[in-house]
């Protein structure tokens, strides 16, 4: 009974735990980059669409001097590490001496996590010799510790009217340094197996109480364990020290003598 | 039917923390909203399916 009771107490925490923590894990990352840098909306499609009028372009963007084109799946991102500052570098140049190049304002950064813009980076191009250069530095400071993972970059050069000129999307891989939401993760599956190991229990213990002890009764009374033990009889139960009743024909209690003493 | 239900809720969570973790861990990047969502309720539902069926069968067959 009280392995019972110990068993749904078990459960109840673990299933309190695992909510909890869902929750946590999911609310988390989102929540925590909104608050510190500002939320900013749901990401725009974005389209390459230079104006007609416009020339031909080049354009890259440099992530610590490394080209972003090379970071464009999970398993290539670039890695960021804790108390880093990383520095993303636009260039921007028109490649045909005839056409000018479409106007270009701003170059931007935005991070993207379960299809929010959680965060974005803005600066503007100033020409530099053969084009024009916009730099970024980003970095996530101590939030880094609830922002482990690998999340999706964009970037995008835009136009004096908010259009896009150029975008380009690559992937970074957040390290924390002591892992604490990894940690959080793998606790919750371990509260997982653990809730599971409850469940596995309770159909064990309710498999193993009944028949096995009627079985165990039936072996010590010398029966067949397949065959329904007969009931056995009430004893009466004599203190210690005192003699049992003995089970032989019952005397008649002996009678006074009818005259008596004279 | 307890037992199968909450099984079925534990794998269902197991599942989804796995998804989480190989998030964290770079293998999985939850960027699109509903690649994300459509994602984690199909590890959800294995999860629990799985799981569940485990525990009704166990059941059924003990009890």
């Amino acid at each position: 009974m009280r392995e019972e009771r110990a068993i749904r107490f078990g459960r109840r925490i673990t299933r309190f735990a695992l909510a909890a923590c869902v929750a946590l894990l999911l609310l988390l990352p989102a929540s925590t980059i909104a608050d510190h840098v500002g939320l900013s909306g749901t990401p725009k499609s974005v389209s390459v669409t230079p104006a007609a009028s416009a020339g031909p372009f080049s354009a890259e963007l440099l992530w610590n001097g490394a080209n972003a084109t090379s970071a464009n799946s999970a398993s290539s991102a670039f890695t960021f590490t804790s108390g880093e500052t990383a520095n993303a570098t636009f260039h921007f140049a028109g490649t045909s001496l005839l056409v000018p190049p479409p106007a270009i304002t701003n170059a931007s950064l935005t991070l993207t996590f379960f299809g929010l813009a959680l965060t974005t980076n803005t600066d503007p191009f100033h020409v530099i010799a053969g084009g024009e250069q916009a730099r970024i530095n980003w970095s996530f400071g101590p939030l880094i510790q609830l922002t482990e993972g690998v999340y999706q970059m964009s970037a995008k050069i835009t136009n004096a009217s908010g259009g896009s000129a150029w975008s380009e999307t690559f992937y970074i891989d957040v390290k924390a340094p002591y892992s604490l939401e990894s940690g959080l993760v793998v606790f919750l599956i371990i509260l997982s197996l653990a809730e599971i190991y409850w469940i596995a229990a309770s159909i064990r213990g309710a498999r193993g109480r009944k028949p096995k002890l009627a079985k165990v009764n039936m072996r010590k009374a010398g029966g067949d364990p397949n065959v329904a033990a007969p009931s056995t009889p009430m004893t009466e139960w004599s203190a210690p020290g005192e003699t049992p009743p003995s089970t032989g024909p019952a005397t008649p209690p002996t009678e006074p003598p009818a005259g008596g003493a004279p | 039917m307890s037992d199968t239900t909450s099984a079925g809720g534990s794998g269902a969570v197991l599942l989804i923390a796995v998804v989480i973790l190989l998030q964290q861990l770079g293998y999985v990047p939850l960027t699109d909203f509903l690649t994300s969502i459509v994602l984690l309720l199909v590890a959800g539902i294995a999860g629990g399916i799985v799981f569940g069926l485990i525990a009704w069968a166990v059941g059924r067959k003990h009890h």
